[in-house]
Formats: C-alpha cells, structure tokens, sequence
C-alpha cells in the first residue's frame, strides 16, 4: 500500500532537516526512511532519493553561486568522471543482489557516521595534485556510489574537494553541492526512464525535503552542531544495523 | 567568473522554482479530484524534469558562456554520458 502524502512530507521533511543542519546529503536519511519506515522497495528508494537528493542540490547551489562560493572550473573538469559513475553504477544497479545493495549501503552509512563524528584535533588533509587522474577516479567513485545507492556523493566530493583539489573547506562543500545535483540528476534520468521512480511517492517527499531544508537553514546557527553530529553519526550506526538486518532477513 | 556564477544562480533558482510550482499544481488537482488523474501526473513529470534538468542547463551554459574549449568538452562528456544512460535504459 502506498504511504499517505502527509507522511512522505514528514519524511522529506526530516530528511531536509538533518541533511541541512549536518551537510550531509538527504539520500543517507531518506533511503532507509524510505525502505524501513514508508515500505518502499530498494529500487524505488533509491531513485526517489535521488530525484530529491537533485532538488535540494539545486537550491543550496543556487545560494552559492550567487555568494561566489562554487569553483566552476573545477566543477565543470570533474564533473564528466562523477557522471559516468553515476550512470553506469544506476545501469549496473538492477543486476547487483539487493542484499548486496543492503550490505553497501549499511556500509557507507557507518562510513558517513564516522565522517560526522567531531575528531578533536584531526590534521587537515594534504593537498596534492588539483584535477589529477586521482582526483578523477575519486569523482568517478563518487559518482558511483550516489548511482548505486541513491546518495549524493558528498561524502566522496568534499574530502575529494578540499584534500586533492585544493579548495578550502567552505568552497569544496559549496562546489560538491553543485556537483552532487549533477551526478544525482545522471542517476535519476536512468531511474525515471526505467520506471523505477514512482510519481505518487517522489513528489511529496520533494516537496518535504526543499520545506525541511528551507526551515533548517534558517535555525541552523542556533543549533549545537558537535551534539546534533554525535546523535546523528549513533542514529546511522542504527541506520545501519536495521539495513543489515534487512539485508539477511531478504535471503 | 563571476558572470558565470550570477547566470548559473539565476538558471538553477529558475528551475527550481518551476518545478516546485508544476509539482504543488499537481498536489492540488490530486487534493481537488482526489485522483492521480492525467493532468496531475503530466504536472508532477514535468515539474520533476525540469528541476533534474537544471543543474545540465547551468552546466551547459557555463560552458558556453566561459568561452573556453578544455570546459566545453567536459560539459559536453558529462551531457553525452547522461543522454548514454537515458539510452540505455530505455
């Protein structure tokens, strides 16, 4: 049975929240929202995420072009690798087991928990070689993992931005917001046209998501970013868990 | 460069807002009918393909607009693969 509107834009609307106050992509919420909480086959979830996962990268890069924030050169030179991963990960996806697709996708979401998590006294990554054949396979590994597992990829392009293209911090999580609209937008094309999106669900959840990114942002700088990171990164070890136990109880 | 970044934030806040708005047209004729009817998902498509479609048309026309051939051709890859998966997955 199809979840009624009202929760899919409580859905998204969480999503929105978290993913606007964490920096985190909506796909690592709302996939297993979908999947656990809204019954949602694994196919299905993930090219509705990707489809929202496109709608609130066009919102929050719309801001930081107009703040000079986005690095179009590099953008427009990692782009095509983060594509290509994208789209042949999204054709691949059908033929992968879906407790395989279960298993990764618990994995990344233990991945973006440790990400999350504040480590006192990290020491900033080292900067090599901008746009090198390195930086390629990791835009291309990015693109990959958003294709197959209805992320955005930020996980991949902000580390990839910031350690081996150069960008500082700020700059690399504005151009991965672009970045992540156009390697989930490759994705999602593949998913509309294969039907695997379905219209009733994908556009409340939208909708949920762009108001629930739109009210997070304006409370964002009240919020205690360290507290809020550690329930969150305990919340995907949780995440991630159920996505195991899900991924065996499909045998 | 900061033409580029003016033009491309106009063009994704364009498409954004189209889109949104085909997408709430549809969730009223669905409240209104009380059906998915033709109209309601003819809207919904629409609205949903022109926010995919906005981050390729800013892409496209910051590549035109750098006026440079090395980011023409990147743009230009990253078009040609996603067209390719549409392709393919038909």
């Amino acid at each position: 049975m199809e979840p009624l509107p009202i929760v899919l834009i409580a859905l998204g609307a969480g999503a929105g929240i978290l993913g606007a106050l964490l920096g985190v992509g909506g796909g690592v919420i709302l996939v297993p929202a979908l999947v656990l909480l809204a019954g949602e086959p694994f196919p299905a979830a993930v090219g509705t995420s990707l489809v929202c996962v496109v709608a609130t990268s066009v919102a929050g890069s719309a801001v930081h072009f107009r703040r000079a924030m986005v690095d179009p050169d590099t953008a427009l030179r990692l782009q095509a690798f983060a594509a290509l991963g994208a789209v042949g990960a999204a054709l691949a996806a059908p033929f992968i087991p879906v407790r395989g697709l279960f298993v990764a996708f618990a994995v990344l979401t233990v991945g973006a928990a440790w990400q999350l998590w504040p480590h006192a006294g990290a020491p900033p990554p080292a900067v090599t070689a901008p746009h090198g054949v390195l930086a390629r396979a990791v835009a291309g590994a990015g693109g990959m993992i958003g294709g197959l597992l209805g992320v955005g990829g930020g996980i991949v392009f902000v580390p990839l931005l910031h350690g081996l293209a150069g960008l500082d911090f700020h700059r690399a999580a504005a151009t991965s917001t672009y970045l992540i609209g156009l390697t989930a937008g490759s994705g999602a094309a593949v998913y509309l046209v294969r039907g695997d999106v379905d219209l009733p669900v994908v556009a409340p959840t939208m909708l949920g998501v762009l108001i629930g990114a739109s009210l997070a942002s304006a409370v964002a700088h009240r919020v205690s970013a360290a507290w809020l990171k550690r329930g969150f990164a305990l919340l995907l070890v949780y995440v991630a868990m159920r996505m195991l136990l899900r991924a065996f109880a499909h045998a | 460069m900061r033409d580029l970044q003016l033009v491309a934030a106009s063009l994704l806040r364009a498409g954004l807002w189209t889109g949104t708005a085909l997408v709430a047209v549809a969730g009223a004729l669905r409240l209104l009918t009380g059906e998915a009817g033709r109209w309601a998902q003819l809207a919904a498509s629409a609205g949903i393909a022109v926010i995919v479609a906005a981050p390729f048309v800013t892409l496209l026309a910051m590549a035109v607009r750098a006026r440079r051939s090395v980011l023409g051709l990147y743009a230009a890859a990253t078009l040609a693969f996603a067209l390719l998966g549409i392709l393919l997955a038909r």
